[in-house]
């Protein structure tokens, strides 16, 4: 190839080097490093030189004795070398080039292009340049929100983030078999209806109030009565829960409730579900990407637990708030979507309608239909965002009589997450798609104490440790974990202690508490060894909150509050 | 500012580049460096720059005066001093919050814990470099630096500023005069660059999120025996393609402005046993040790293995004010000391597939202690690795993610082995022919666009070792 020198040739260009450095030496020429010694620096720049030119065996090999050499030959040679060398980099400008040329191209665009406002695809509005403050810059926050401002508006930044999903959906193959499902029909209510057999012996002896008054919405025929399922007669004894000890006490007599007026998320003839695995879905609506997992509920369960918390307030000292959580099923997801044969809302008002003989019911269905406009749910995460919990929260404040600060008092922070159903799912579609998420840290002083699930001490840690935050976990920013119990202690002196025996859910609403209550304990009752309605009663507990999604409160989780006493 | 950062690889690389390549003069160069590197370091820290400057100016002067008085005690007392003053401002804003915790933690007492966030960044990587500059002047290694404006250039260089490579003074000393940019330097360097920024990008931000979900606070207890295994194996791969990714960037960087950083990593992954792990992992952190403690013999000659247990204490309490980070220096000097009883020869004696294997679990196990900074959590983690609490063997989560994953699983164990070097080394000639730097190059596009589309939006992508 002609950009390669033969060793023949090599040898003879170290000659001539050897020549030249031994005559500035006989010229008595000064050595500065920079000009005669190889630098460090030159070596590379020698490796790049053409084929064999640098091979250090030839170079190290002993010095011949030296032949005269012309320097007319020398002079010819070396301008052969100068033009090897051209040659030889040809192709390395050539690079250069062409890598200048797209670098520079694109970071031209990126400065030209005018630059979104808004997400289509996050259904957000996008970072907006900061506002300059000497504070601001010194902090770091200025130069950091320019960053911010920069990334987040790219133009063309909603096809970015499709093409990026794309390439991560490369990443592997899906053994739970997402699929595109296609049009909305194949989802009717009908079609994925759920059993109605209760696979959990039932030890209610009491029939089930009616929940006429309970309208099913989205003009379902009200099969209460004909799918409600009997009660049933078998001894819980016979399984592994203990049988409640008031089983037939309270439920006899639940009136009917004023029903509330029933709220039905328009259905969306466009919806476009792009995946249904199990009971997690994800949807294209209004041109916003949700995912969710779908309300399944059935009631089958609900006298069992209205008893268990019969059993629990008649063993408590405590005033007992029972508050059924509402999700986004009843306030965002398209009603066709619905897969259970009753709404949320509906068993919500049915199981309060079982509970309220025995504790006061929260009903915070006016408290958040107030509110739909805001973001009070995750687009694609299965909890609600701490406004939602904020206004729950402000419902029970407002039934138990205790101080609840206005949202103001808060600091409001925001992070990037992204949903727990892509960590379920696994679904290409959702990687990388990122979504707000809004917190608020009380404005009130207080500490935590954290414990095992059989109350024994383990740290104190803070109730919103911001240093944990991760884009996957972020729900852990309320308290750390679930498996943990807290005991926060305030500087609230009102003599009111709140036990919070709860879900996740309601790990949300507990920093909106920190001002209402002296003393609060956290229990997940998923996560707890001990009997917590001796150690309600121990504790010295004013007041007991109780907050259950109604996918929990009517399955399995729900039987849990009966094992905590 | 961050180089996995839109704004960096399009803005202010881009204007530094033009500045840089449109000065023709060595040291005009300088100055552009030296302009560019402060403000790449006010972007982030411009209250910290003045800290940078301050401590560089009591360097400088200082390395004079060692200089001066190298011969007598003077020199020893100034060369204390100095290195006290700058171990003093790495413990004052790394340490004390540390230190205050543990104290009211043993003491019970309740004094005011300094906030986290005051640490400025990088402080532990240039802290060393000025250590070392210092020492190696007391030393007489290196020739004392007599223009402030040269050792700030060499202090403050931005692709090694904030999370290394540890670069020596004496590494670069002539290439602050003297250097050459071939064109073979700059494609060399845009390929380096490319491939550091696909590390970090596409593989180690693809990998995080995978041990997010693995590790976060809610799921590590419900987490199998085998998902543990393979969150911490994850993330193993996650710490080396974040970080060897971020010195990719500094060295290609470095290539492209003429200097010659020395290589940070060298596939570790491929060890033996882990003595040569250190000797591939964080390079320049592992010969700063050696060369400025090691062998410096504190406890005297014969107590070699209280020097041993000082390096490694050092080099974990260096990575972080955390008890997780001693214990995982700790281990790794644990199992270094066993290495160094049993000695060189037996240890290669050992077939190549259970040296392998025990270095592999073993540095596994400590990328573990490495992320869990709550002591709780890293019981968990321990005695999940096992199965000690009562945790299945497999999950269905883990199962998902390995499945979900696969194939960028099995793309970055590809990229821990030393393929190239291999082809390198059997086709000695490829790297020199056209045909191979025009593939180079459009790969290089290839990888640098796609990491720039996967970089829209994603704002919380710092390196792992920008913290330290």
């Amino acid at each position: 190839m002609a950009d390669y020198i033969n060793d023949n040739e090599l040898d003879e260009l170290n000659e001539i080097y050897r020549q030249k450095l031994e005559n500035q030496k006989h010229h008595g020429k000064k050595s500065k490093a920079s000009d005669n010694e190889p630098p460090k620096t030159e070596k590379p720049a020698k490796k790049e030189k053409p084929a064999k030119q640098d091979k250090p065996v030839k170079e190290e090999k002993p010095v011949k004795e030296e032949k005269p050499v012309k320097e007319e030959k020398a002079a010819k040679d070396s301008g052969d070398e100068e033009n090897k060398k051209k040659n030889g980099y040809l192709p390395h400008i050539i690079s250069i080039s062409v890598s200048a040329a797209v670098f520079l191209t694109v970071a031209v665009l990126m400065l030209v292009l005018p630059r979104p406002t808004e997400s289509e695809l996050e259904n957000r509005k996008l970072t907006e340049f900061p506002t300059f403050s000497w504070e601001a810059y010194w902090s770091g926050e200025f130069n950091e929100q320019i960053s911010e401002y920069y990334n987040d508006t790219v133009p063309y930044r909603d096809d970015f983030k499709r093409l990026g999903a794309a390439f991560r959906s490369l990443f592997g193959i899906n053994i739970e078999g997402n699929a595109i499902v296609g049009p909305v029909e194949q989802l009717k209510p009908e079609e994925s209806a759920v059993t109605t057999a209760s696979t959990k012996p039932i030890a209610i002896v009491t029939p089930a109030p009616k929940d006429d008054n309970s309208p099913v919405p989205n003009s379902k025929p009200d099969n209460s009565e004909t799918t409600a399922p009997k009660p049933e007669t078998t001894d819980k004894n016979e399984t592994t829960a203990p049988k409640p000890e008031t089983t037939t006490v309270t439920t006899t007599a639940a009136p009917a409730t004023t029903p509330a007026p029933m709220f039905s998320t328009p259905s969306d003839p466009d919806v476009e579900v792009l995946m249904n695995e199990a009971s997690n879905i994800v949807y294209n609506s209004g041109g916003v990407l949700h995912a969710g997992t779908l309300y399944n509920g059935h009631r089958e369960n609900a006298e069992y637990f209205a008893a268990s918390v019969a059993g629990l307030k008649n063993r408590i000292n405590a005033d007992l708030y029972f508050m059924p959580i509402l999700t986004q099923n009843t306030f965002v997801t398209p009603s066709q979507l619905n897969k259970g044969v009753y709404t949320e809302q509906a068993d919500a008002t049915y199981l309060s309608n079982l509970v309220k003989e025995n504790a006061e019911v929260v009903d915070i269905f006016d408290a958040l239909a107030a509110h739909a406009d805001e973001d009070i749910f995750f687009l694609r995460d299965t909890h609600w965002q701490q406004l939602g919990a904020y206004y729950a929260a402000q419902q029970f404040a407002k039934q138990a009589d205790v101080p609840y600060p206005a949202l103001s008092e808060y600091t409001k922070k925001q992070r990037d997450s992204i949903g727990s159903i892509y960590t379920f799912t696994q679904y290409e579609g959702l990687a990388g798609v990122y979504e707000d998420f809004t917190y608020y840290i009380p404005p009130n002083d207080f500490t935590v104490d954290y414990y095992d699930s059989s109350y024994n001490y383990l740290f104190t840690y803070p109730l919103m440790p911001e240093n944990d935050y991760s884009e996957n976990g972020f729900y852990s920013l309320y308290m750390v974990a679930d498996d943990y119990i807290k005991h926060i202690t305030t500087d609230v002196k009102n003599g009111r202690k709140l036990v919070v025996l709860k879900d996740d859910y309601l790990s949300a609403a507990v920093p909106c508490l920190t001002s209402s209550f002296e003393e609060i304990f956290v229990i997940d009752i998923r996560h707890c060894d001990f009997n917590a309605a001796d150690f309600i009663n121990e504790q010295g507990a004013t007041d007991v909150l109780l907050g259950l999604t109604m996918s929990n409160a009517l399955g399995e989780v729900g039987s849990y509050i009966d094992y905590l006493q | 500012m961050v180089f996995a950062n839109l704004l960096f690889l399009y803005v202010f690389m881009a204007l530094c580049f033009i500045c840089y390549y449109i000065s023709k003069r060595t040291v005009y160069r300088n100055v552009v460096l030296v302009i560019f590197s402060l403000l790449f370091y006010a972007f982030g820290e411009p209250v910290y720059v003045f800290l940078l400057l301050f401590s560089v100016t009591v360097n400088f002067l200082a390395g004079l005066y060692i200089d001066k008085f190298r011969e007598s005690k003077t020199g020893f007392v100034l060369t204390g001093l100095t290195l006290f003053f700058d171990i003093g401002v790495l413990v004052g804003f790394k340490y004390t919050g540390f230190f205050i915790e543990n104290i009211n933690a043993v003491s019970g007492l309740d004094l005011p814990v300094p906030p986290d966030d005051i640490m400025p960044i990088g402080i532990s990587f240039f802290t060393f470099q000025i250590i070392s500059y210092i020492l190696d002047c007391y030393w007489g290694k290196i020739e004392v630096q007599r223009n402030w404006f040269k050792l700030l250039m060499y202090i403050s260089l931005f692709p090694q500023l904030i999370a290394g490579p540890i670069v020596r003074y004496s590494t670069i000393q002539n290439q602050i005069d003297n250097r050459t940019i071939t064109p073979a330097d700059i494609t060399d360097g845009i390929a380096r660059i490319a491939i550091g920024l696909g590390k970090k990008v596409i593989l180690a931000n693809n990998l995080s999120t995978i041990v997010d979900s693995l590790f976060s606070v809610g799921s590590l207890g419900s987490l199998s025996v085998a998902g543990t295994w393979y969150g911490v194996i994850v993330y193993a791969m996650q710490v080396y393609f974040d970080f060897s990714g971020y010195s990719d960037i500094a060295i290609g960087l470095g290539r492209m402005f003429g200097f010659r950083f020395d290589e940070n990593f060298r596939y570790p992954f491929v060890s033996k046993n882990i003595t040569e792990f250190w000797q591939r992992w964080h390079i320049s952190l592992g010969s700063f040790f050696r060369d400025y403690l090691l062998y410096v013999t504190i406890f005297g000659k014969r107590r070699q293995y209280l020097n041993l247990f000082l390096v490694w204490f050092c080099t974990g309490f260096w990575h972080g004010a955390s008890w997780n980070y001693i214990i995982w220096g700790l281990y790794f000097g644990f199992f270094i000391l066993i290495e160094r009883l049993i000695g060189n020869k037996r240890l290669k004696k050992i077939p190549a597939a259970v040296s392998h294997i025990y270095s592999l679990l073993v540095i596994t196990v400590g990328f573990g202690i490495f992320y869990f900074e709550d002591i709780g959590q890293l019981g968990t983690f321990l005695g999940n690795l096992v199965g000690a609490n009562g945790n299945k063997l497999t999950d269905h989560i883990s199962t998902i993610s390995m499945a979900s994953n696969c194939w960028l699983l099995l793309a970055c164990v590809i990229c821990c082995l030393p393929i190239i070097p291999w082809i390198k080394k059997k086709y000695k000639e490829l790297p020199k022919s056209p045909a191979f730097i025009y593939l180079r190059t459009a790969a290089s596009i290839f990888i640098f666009l796609l990491s720039s589309v996967l970089l829209v939006n994603a704002t919380n992508n710092p390196f792992i070792y920008w913290h330290f």
